[in-house]
């Protein structure tokens, strides 16, 4: 599944980067959009 | 190319030790981003998130992205680029800012009105809580900064300059740890207020509060060493992680105040840090823990140990800038409030005192591994300027958005935790061993 990242160029950390934290930024917008807030 | 696992882990090992890190001002440079990008959101009428307005979620939602956290991804990977990204980002912010306009929405990601009433109120009492735009943004791009170093940091393309320093030194990574440290104990000051008690927190609910980071920790620590990712054991020990610490702090601060009072933070978090560093200097601990020697569990576990009463000044110290920001301090000595922009301003300096001070008079460099004294000061000063930064924002600029803050920041805000554990999940299979892909 994963791969060896540090052999990567850098247009590929760029693109995975941007990526990680899109799929992070939709995730925690989706949960705030549907009022929901995971808390300990 | 192709690289064995076993290879591949020395290579990953080499990526991450023995680095010194870099200047102070590089830091400040590289982590402002997102001080420059809320004044750009502000400026061009971007990232709303008034409910009643908000016609163009994806546009709002594709607004913030776009100037708050690819031009930071840019900055972590390239950041001698700042001024090129600046004018890139200033001239998006314009173009985006006329299409809002044009098209009559100028918002982010809404929260959902039809959510029924338990949800709003939900939603009232978290704003309420947090009541403080610039506290959101401080914690949010505290928050967003530290994830994006997690993956980056597995990347040739990230500076080595920025990942965590072996021994001494300052880098992006090792302000990372300490501003973590600082968002997290800073909200703490809302629950002890100023008499030796234990507040509104028992020592069972600070303990079971801390369970999903200790659960974290240990799950960590078996995945590492399932999957073969590189373990650097200089860092905290064999078995010890940040995660660990982290849940410790909350138990060790609810003690704590049981015995001293929360309005005396400041002092006693000083007075912890001195204590330690003459620990260190004086009594040969810091060539123990800098040694070898690793026989018997506590010793495997040296570091992370022993930096702990570092993290715990580190803790103590924000839990009193906390009192600041919630007017805690105020509010039980039953004084007109202070500006909370005077007195942060007025710690800042102490800090910067404090931290260059014995870095230049001392050469007492800081060292993230010890937690020293260097290493706590510089945290809360790094803290301080990002907080300060954002409050002088929300001061000088109109407000303009919902609770004071983007809607992409609030929104990480308020879900830090399952951010953080999406990270994680993120990390650990981008990572993993077992793929071709690069052989």
């Amino acid at each position: 599944m994963g791969c060896y990242t540090l052999l990567l160029p850098n247009w590929a950390a760029l693109a995975i980067l941007s990526g990680y934290m899109l799929l992070l930024s939709l995730l925690v917008s989706g949960l705030q959009r549907l009022g929901v807030r995971v808390k300990v | 190319m192709a690289l064995t696992p076993a290879e591949y882990r020395q290579l990953q090992l080499a990526a991450v030790t023995g680095f010194t890190g870099t200047f102070e001002l590089e830091i400040v440079k590289v982590t402002s981003w997102f001080l420059w990008a809320v004044v750009l959101l502000s400026w061009a009428g971007l990232g709303g998130g008034r409910t009643a307005a908000d016609r163009r979620p994806v546009f709002g939602f594709a607004a913030e992205f776009g100037i708050l956290i690819l031009p930071c991804i840019v900055l972590f990977l390239w950041p001698e680029q700042f001024l090129s990204v600046l004018g890139a980002a200033t001239a998006a912010a314009v173009l985006l800012g006329r299409a809002g306009a044009v098209g009559g929405g100028k918002a982010a990601l809404p929260e959902r009105e039809g959510g029924g009433r338990v949800k709003k109120l939900a939603a009232d009492a978290e704003q309420k809580s947090q009541h403080r735009g610039y506290v959101t943004n401080a914690r949010a791009t505290i928050m967003a900064m530290c994830t994006l170093g997690i993956l980056a940091v597995d990347f040739a393309a990230f500076p080595r300059r920025f990942v965590k320093t072996e021994t001494f030194g300052t880098s992006l990574m090792d302000v990372g740890v300490g501003t973590v440290i600082f968002s997290t104990a800073m909200m703490a000051a809302r629950h002890y207020p100023g008499r030796p008690t234990a507040g509104s927190v028992t020592l069972w609910s600070a303990t079971r509060s801390t369970l999903p980071l200790l659960v974290l920790g240990l799950a960590r620590m078996v995945l590492v060493k399932g999957i073969g990712y590189q373990e650097h054991i200089s860092e905290y020990g064999v078995h010890w992680n940040f995660f660990v610490t982290l849940g410790a702090l909350p138990i060790l601060l609810n003690l704590t105040y049981r015995l001293v009072s929360a309005r005396h933070s400041l002092l006693l978090g000083l007075a912890v840090g001195s204590v330690y560093q003459a620990g260190l200097s004086l009594t040969g601990l810091q060539e123990f823990l800098l040694s070898a020697h690793r026989r018997g569990l506590l010793a495997m576990n040296k570091e992370g140990i022993a930096s702990l009463a570092g993290y715990w000044s580190l803790a103590l110290l924000s839990v009193d800038a906390g009192q600041v920001v919630f007017e805690v301090k105020n509010a039980t000595a039953g004084r007109k409030a202070d500006s909370p922009a005077w007195a942060l301003g007025r710690r800042l300096v102490i800090y910067a005192v404090l931290y260059v001070g014995p870095k230049m008079g001392l050469a007492l460099e800081p060292s993230r591994r010890l937690a020293n004294f260097t290493f706590v000061t510089g945290s809360m000063l790094f803290s301080l300027l990002h907080l300060l930064g954002f409050l002088l924002i929300e001061r000088l600029l109109p407000a303009r958005w919902d609770g004071g803050s983007p809607a992409l920041l609030r929104a990480v805000s308020a879900n830090q935790l399952v951010f953080f554990l999406a990270v994680r999940m993120i990390v650990l299979m981008v990572v993993s061993e077992g793929s071709t892909l690069a052989t």
